[in-house]
Formats: C-alpha cells, sequence, structure tokens
C-alpha cells in the first residue's frame, strides 16, 4: 500500500462529511434573517399557521351551546383565500347550518353562492348583521376585518360569544368589550407568546407588589390535559418575584407525563361544588370585563389554611384551558377571597 | 444597553479568568482562534464551578457576582498589559498558526461567528432554556440562594410534596447556566432575556478550536481535521434541518431542533469537549498545568447539565481503564498530573453534590433505576412503560397495553437512526468507526484508548440510561432524546476522527512504540 492511498481516502470522507456544513449555514442564515424581519424578537408570526379540519372543529364550537339550534351567528368573512368547497369555512358553515344554527354572512366575495348552505342569509354591513347575534364568528378577508370595533359589536349584540378562527383577533380588546373570545384557530407559536398570557401577567406585575405570596386556585376539575394548559409555570416566571403556590406544585410542575398524572388526580377529586364550594363573581371583575363565566368560587378550609401558613396576601383563581382566556383568570386579596360572595 | 455592556463584561471576564489560568502562549502555542475558545471554556468552567462553591456553603449570590466583577477586572487589567508586553519569538509565531487553507478558514470563521448571531437573535425562546435555567438564573440573580423558598419549595422540610407548594422544574438541575445568565443581570442591574444570553453564545464557536489545541502534539494536520470534522457537524448548531423540506425553512430556529441558544446541552458539550483536549494535550506534551485545567472543565461539564454527572464517572473511569492514571514506568510523571487533574475534577463538584443533595428532585433520579436487575430486565425483554404514555393516562391505549412491545424492540432502533442520519450528523459515526484505535499498536497508547472508551462507553452509558428509564420512551425520542444525549460526546469523538484522519503512519509507529512526545520546554 503506497502512503498516498490513506490520504486519499481520507480527503474524501473529510470532504464528504464537510457537506454538511451547507444545513447549519443555511439554518443559522435563515434564523438571523427571518428575526431582522421582526426587529429580532420572538414574535408569534414567526410561527406557521395549521388550519384545523372543519369536522373536527364544529363539534367543539357547537357544544358551547346546551342547544344551538336557533342560534343566530354572523360569520365575518370567509378566509383570506377565495373559498372552495374544501375551505375550513365552508365546511364549518355547512356543520352549523346543519345543527340548526341561523347563519349571517357579511363577506365580499362573489359567485360563491353555490358553496353557502341555502339557510345562509347574506348581510350588507355590521348593523344589519349584529342585531339579535348571538355569537360572531370571524373567519376574516384580508384587512377587511382586523380593526373591528369590538365594544360597538357587544353593544349591538344579543349575545357576548365570538369564535375566532384566525387566532389573530385581539384577545385584550374582545374582553375588554365583554365578549368571550373562543379562540378555535390554531395556537400561533409558544403558549409563552399568547399575547393575553403577557396581558394579564402584566397587569399581574402592576397589581401585586413583588415581594407578595399569590395562591393559584383551580375553579373546577381541569378539562383538558394538554401540556400547553400549563399556564401557571409562564405565569410564574413572567411574575417572579411574587410567590407563586399551587395545589400539589410537585406533581404540576414536573415532566408532562407527571402534569397529566396531577391533571387525572385533581379530576378523581371531584369537583368542589360537590365539597361545599360555590361559584360567585365579585362585580366589577378585576380585568376582565366577561361577566357570568368567571372563575371564582369559595376557598376550602386547606386553601384558607395554605393561605394563612405561607404569607399569602392575593388568591388567583383560574379555569384550566388549552388557550389563555382573560375570562378564564381573575385575581383578588387573600381578605376578599376568604371573605368569599357579598 | 446596561444589560448588553455587562454580558460583555461578563464574556470579558471569562476570558481573562481563562487567560489567567492558562500557560503563557509562549510556552504552550496557540493560535488567537485557539486562546479565545480556551480561555472562554476555561473561565467559563473556573466561575461556574467557583460559584457553586460559593453557592453551597451559603454565601448570596452577590458574593459570587462580587468575586467575578473583582477577579475579572484583575484579569483583564492583566491580561492588557501582558497582551502589550508580548513579544513572540518567530519560531513561536509560526507554531502559534493553524494553517488552514482560506476557504476552510472562511468556512470556520462563517459557521462560529453565525452560531454566535443566531444564538442570540432572539430573546430567550424554548421552554426548557426559559423555564429550567432562566428561572433559576432569575432566582439566583434577585433572591441570591439557591436555597430559597422558591428553589426548595416544592416539599416540605422532611422532603414530602407540599400540599400547596412553589412552582418550579427540575429544581436540582445543575446551575452552571444560571450563574452565568444571573451575572449578567446581577452586573446589568436587571433581566434581559436577549443579553443574559450573551455568555452562553459561544459555546459552538468555542468547540472546534478547543478539539484543535487537544490534537496540536498530534501534528497540526490531525488537528485541522478534528477541528474541521466539529465546526461542520450539523447538530453542533440544530438538527433534523430540512427533514421537512421547505417548510423547515419557515421554522428555522422556532422547535427545540436548535442547539445552540440557552439551552445546556451545547455548554455540556464544549466543556467535556475542553477537559478531554486538555488532558490529551497535557498528557502528550507534558504540562501538567494543562491537566489541571482538563479537571477543572470536567468539573465544569458537571455545572451544566444532570447528565454531566454520568459523563464525569465515564470519563474517570475511562482514564483509569486505560491506564492513563497509573503513575508506573516511563509515564508516571504524566500520570501523576491526570491524576491531580482528576482529583481536582472531584474536588471541584463535591460542593455542588453537597448543594444538590438539598434540593427537591422532580425526576431523573436515575442512580435509583440504574440497577442490574433492571438493566437485566429491559435487556431480555422488559416490556415499555406503556402506562406511561399519554394515552394510556386518558385511557385510549387499551390494544397497547394489552399486548406492550417491549423497550428493547425499539431503543436499538434510536441509535441505528441516529448514526444513520446525514442531516444532524454529517458522516461523523462513520468517521469514528476508522477512527477507533482497531491496531494493536494503536491500542498501545494509552490516549487513544481512554479516548475511544470515553466514545464508546457514552454510548453505552447512555443506551443503559435510555434502557432503564422511568419514562415512556417515545415520548422520549419525539423530544430529541438520544440525539441531544450524543451531542455530548462530539468532543472526544472529533479528537479520535482528527487523530485518524491526520495521523502520519510512520510519525505514529514511532510514537506509539516509544509512547512518547518531546517535552516542551
Amino acid at each position: 500500500m503506497s502512503k498516498a492511498e490513506p490520504t486519499a481516502w481520507k480527503r474524501a470522507l473529510l470532504g464528504l462529511h464537510g457537506l454538511a456544513a451547507v444545513l447549519p449555514l443555511l439554518c443559522m442564515a435563515t434564523i438571523v434573517v427571518r428575526a431582522a424581519g421582526v426587529g429580532f424578537a420572538a414574535d408569534r408570526e414567526l410561527y406557521p399557521r395549521i388550519e384545523n379540519e372543519a369536522e373536527n372543529l364544529a363539534p367543539f364550537m357547537l357544544a358551547t351551546w346546551q342547544r344551538p339550534q336557533g342560534r343566530v351567528v354572523l360569520v365575518l368573512g370567509l378566509g383570506d383565500a377565495a373559498p372552495t368547497a374544501t375551505s375550513q369555512s365552508i365546511g364549518l358553515l355547512q356543520a352549523f347550518a346543519e345543527a340548526g344554527v341561523q347563519l349571517r354572512l357579511l363577506s365580499d366575495y362573489q359567485g360563491i353562492d353555490s358553496l353557502l348552505p341555502a339557510s345562509v342569509q347574506r348581510v350588507n354591513s355590521l348593523d344589519e348583521g349584529l342585531p339579535g347575534a348571538h355569537a360572531l364568528m370571524l373567519f376574516g378577508e384580508g384587512k377587511r376585518f382586523r380593526e373591528l370595533d369590538f365594544t360597538a359589536c357587544a353593544q349591538a349584540m344579543e349575545g357576548q360569544l365570538m369564535f375566532d378562527l384566525t387566532a389573530r383577533a385581539d384577545g385584550v380588546a374582545v374582553d375588554a368589550a365583554g365578549l368571550q373570545l373562543l379562540s378555535f384557530g390554531a395556537p400561533l407559536g409558544p403558549p409563552w407568546l399568547d399575547p393575553e398570557l403577557r396581558a394579564y401577567a402584566e397587569h399581574l406585575r402592576e397589581k401585586i407588589p413583588a415581594e407578595d405570596g399569590v395562591l393559584l386556585v383551580i375553579n373546577e376539575r381541569p378539562a383538558t390535559l394538554s401540556g400547553r394548559a400549563r399556564w401557571f409555570l409562564h405565569l410564574n416566571h413572567m411574575v417572579f418575584p411574587r410567590r407563586l403556590y399551587l395545589e400539589n406544585s410537585f406533581g404540576a410542575s414536573g415532566t408532562s407525563v407527571q402534569f397529566r398524572q396531577w391533571v387525572l388526580d385533581q379530576r378523581a377529586r371531584g369537583g368542589f361544588s360537590g365539597r361545599g364550594q360555590q361559584r360567585w363573581e365579585p362585580s366589577p371583575r378585576d380585568y376582565s370585563q366577561v361577566t357570568r363565566v368567571g372563575p371564582v368560587r369559595t376557598l376550602n378550609p386547606a386553601e384558607r389554611a395554605a393561605i394563612e401558613a405561607h404569607d399569602i396576601q392575593w388568591v388567583t383563581f383560574f379555569t384550566m384551558n388549552a388557550d389563555f382566556r382573560l375570562q378564564d383568570w381573575e385575581t383578588m386579596t387573600a381578605e376578599e377571597a376568604l371573605a368569599g360572595p357579598k | 444597553m446596561l444589560a448588553f455592556l455587562a454580558g460583555c463584561f461578563v464574556v470579558a471576564a471569562l476570558l481573562a479568568i481563562g487567560e489567567a489560568l492558562l500557560p503563557a502562549t509562549a510556552d504552550c502555542p496557540r493560535s488567537r482562534w485557539e486562546s479565545f475558545a480556551l480561555t472562554y471554556l476555561v473561565g467559563s468552567a473556573a466561575v461556574v464551578v467557583c460559584g457553586s462553591a460559593i453557592l453551597a456553603v451559603g454565601l448570596p449570590f452577590v458574593a459570587v457576582a462580587a468575586v467575578v466583577l473583582v477577579l475579572g477586572l484583575l484579569a483583564i487589567l492583566m491580561t492588557l498589559r501582558r497582551g502589550s508586553q508580548l513579544i513572540l519569538v518567530p519560531e513561536v509565531e509560526l507554531a502559534r498558526r493553524p494553517g488552514f487553507a482560506p476557504l476552510t478558514g472562511a468556512l470556520l470563521l462563517a459557521l462560529g461567528v453565525g452560531s454566535v448571531l443566531a444564538s442570540i437573535a432572539m430573546p430567550i425562546n424554548e421552554f426548557d432554556p426559559m423555564l429550567h435555567f432562566a428561572y433559576k438564573g432569575k432566582i439566583l440573580a434577585e433572591l441570591g440562594s439557591p436555597l430559597d423558598e422558591a428553589m426548595v419549595g416544592l416539599v416540605d422540610a422532611d422532603g414530602q410534596p407540599r400540599a400547596f407548594g412553589r412552582i418550579i422544574t427540575h429544581p436540582n438541575y445543575p446551575l452552571g447556566v444560571p450563574i452565568l445568565e444571573a451575572l449578567v443581570s446581577v452586573l446589568g442591574r436587571g433581566w434581559h432575556d436577549r443579553w443574559i444570553q450573551l455568555p452562553l453564545a459561544f459555546w459552538a464557536l468555542c468547540l472546534p478550536a478547543a478539539v484543535f489545541f487537544g490534537l496540536r502534539p498530534c501534528g497540526k494536520r490531525a488537528a485541522r481535521a478534528g477541528a474541521l470534522v466539529a465546526a461542520v457537524t450539523p447538530i453542533l448548531y440544530e438538527r433534523n434541518f430540512l427533514e421537512n423540506g421547505w417548510r423547515d425553512f419557515s421554522e428555522a430556529g422556532l422547535g427545540n431542533e436548535v442547539t445552540l441558544g440557552a439551552g445546556a446541552d451545547l455548554p455540556l458539550a464544549a466543556m467535556l469537549t475542553a477537559s478531554c483536549a486538555l488532558f490529551l494535550h497535557g498528557r502528550r506534551a507534558e504540562q501538567a498545568r494543562l491537566q489541571w485545567l482538563a479537571g477543572l472543565c470536567l468539573a465544569g461539564a458537571v455545572m451544566m447539565k444532570n447528565e454531566g454527572l454520568a459523563l464525569f464517572g465515564c470519563v474517570l473511569l475511562a482514564l483509569l481503564l486505560s491506564g492513563a492514571l497509573l503513575p508506573l514506568g516511563r509515564a508516571a510523571h504524566r500520570a501523576r498530573a491526570s491524576l491531580a487533574g482528576a482529583g481536582l475534577a472531584i474536588a471541584g463538584i463535591l460542593p455542588w453534590l453537597n448543594l444538590r443533595g438539598r434540593l427537591p428532585a422532580i425526576d431523573e433520579n436515575y442512580t435509583e433505576h440504574f440497577t442490574l436487575e433492571r438493566i437485566t430486565h429491559f435487556l431480555n425483554g422488559g416490556a415499555e412503560l406503556v402506562e406511561r404514555s399519554p394515552k394510556a393516562l386518558v385511557g385510549q391505549a387499551d390494544e397497547l397495553l394489552a399486548d406492550p412491545p417491549a423497550r428493547m424492540a425499539e431503543l436499538p432502533g434510536y441509535f441505528t437512526s441516529e448514526f444513520t442520519d446525514l442531516r444532524s450528523w454529517g458522516l461523523m459515526w462513520l468517521l469514528l468507526l476508522v477512527a477507533l484505535p482497531w491496531r494493536p499498536r494503536e491500542w498501545r497508547c494509552a490516549d487513544r484508548r481512554w479516548l475511544a472508551m470515553l466514545a464508546l462507553g457514552g454510548v453505552l452509558l447512555y443506551f443503559l440510561i435510555l434502557l432503564v428509564t422511568p419514562w415512556y420512551l417515545p415520548l422520549l425520542r419525539e423530544k430529541g432524546i438520544p440525539e441531544r444525549l450524543l451531542l455530548h460526546l462530539i468532543g472526544p469523538i472529533c479528537l479520535l476522527i482528527g487523530w485518524r484522519l491526520g495521523e502520519d503512519p510512520e510519525t505514529e509507529d514511532a510514537a506509539a512504540r516509544s509512547e512518547e512526545v518531546t517535552p516542551r520546554g
């Protein structure tokens, strides 16, 4: 074997391995360029959008009402792209129409009537569509519904529901108008970038002194096993150094498997109403303006003892949900929580 | 602005402290690139090891910050003074140069600079770096103690979970990354999600340079090959890029596929690389001081991530079994320095182990699971823990529960798929196969033996850890296991590969026969 041989195969292997450098170079360049595009901030708009199938969404949306039949929904737009028979918006309208929901449609798309359920009533303006509506259903259409006056909508409507299929509605503004936001659009980005979570964390930072303790209280059995529902982890990080306490935080803070077990343990204990607690609602609410759906309940003896034992000054009630909704969170002083309904 | 300046100061302090600890360039020739990497890695190791020790004896974090501030300033002044007086003889100046072809140099520069920019392009934006590490950094910076209720308040004094406790993920994770972040926060007088990452942005830049330095005594050709292999291996920066085609361009840097950033896998890999490189260089060039610093970096690896402790054991075992620690015969002086390095490493981690024992453990108590009985059980076809799967927890896995697959039916496949994953590893695993000391004359070289034992032992260790994991293995697979673990071994693997690719058969034969290299100085 000549001395040149090993050098040749070594060079070849090294050269082939060197080709792999293309991947990290491309990846890092993409990261820097895209970050520059949003001002080097962590932005939800960087994340790709995922559209849920209509047949998967419709049952959840319709389950909002005990009896959907006869409800009136004003549909705002049919999506950014011209709808087709397989569009999410068309699928959902079909499902709602079949469930007996009365649909009013505000859209600029023409020549699509054959795609729509026969019962859909076209309207020409918000003023025409809002009176008597129990809910809004937002698909959007370009920029048309990006700057809705939610307060005016809430005042003109009969109900207080808003289905957001875009996941881009301003949750804080919707809540401030007293509308109950139900976001069925795919979540954009990780939980810590949720704008409503960030707004609520900011609210708590302003409201609660840095050295105070806060007891987090779940108002009812957790409805979801989704890891995304661990909003308390992010809130704890965001409002640090405020001291946040949670029942059996050992399980809740663990891995996703331990968290799921924690949820199941919470569920196994049954509903709180069955153990002597009752729901109530402060008036006015602390931050959310949506009424009749708040998470506040009376405290049980263990929670009362925890307030005493850990020098806790505040209580934050919450409903566990995969989406962070302002209406699900309510913070009050420990004194108010201990006193209960007036 | 203050946070940015504080970040720059912490980086400068790490570099200067490292520079003060390393032998002078005249005594230990190295290029500016290597100097930057080694001083940064050694300085970081010194700060996190000493920082953990200070916290373990009960002093507040402000004492750590004060020590770094004072020592950092002194070291910076010393470095500036020494730098202005530094005149190297032409031979040393020549020996310093790495000798890369211009194109290769440009590639290394692009990868290194790219890794720094990509690391700080966005504020911390991942679950693990944010909740497992940055949160602890905040506790250190603002509350001052790792034994504050914020860290230990999950449990009561008797170790039992509290009925109502504080919220924290993995409280007993090592404090290396949080200490570096908290330093920026304290010196910058406030937490800043982007700039606290500044001292964490250089691991990928430094790792190939450390490999180069480690292989210097084996020849510059070997050093260049090793450094190049390390630098172009994609997982040093990201993994599985373009696995989903063009869609990955729109998601680059947004998932946990990126290794860069404020996580702990890359710091652990970099510290282990520095330790191996310093041991190798120190042993072959007979520089005892480098071996002591190797021990310091090994302790630094333990401070970065829990797995560092397992690898710590692996390194010591590899050194011991290879005979590198046996102070016998002609290599006795070399072994004595290695023993001193190992002793320093053990001393360096003791304060942390003491502190760790006082922190609650949510999971990862692997010593409890790592038993011969459990290993045998799974090796003999023990079933996967399907009952811990997300579906089983909600009662949707009846079929799977009725007939659970054997864990051994899945686990080897996970490793095989990594070894052949060119997108993440390039040809690194194939090159390792080539680089192992197959021939008797290579096996006679103690340094090749311990490096090979460490590389293979590390893979075996992680295989066994996953074999006995108390979690549902497919779920771990979804989260980037085992590749995130295998990344830790990139340093020793690249040292072996570089040595093989750059070796000169005649020199190697002579070196293996005599097992000695001309001592310096």
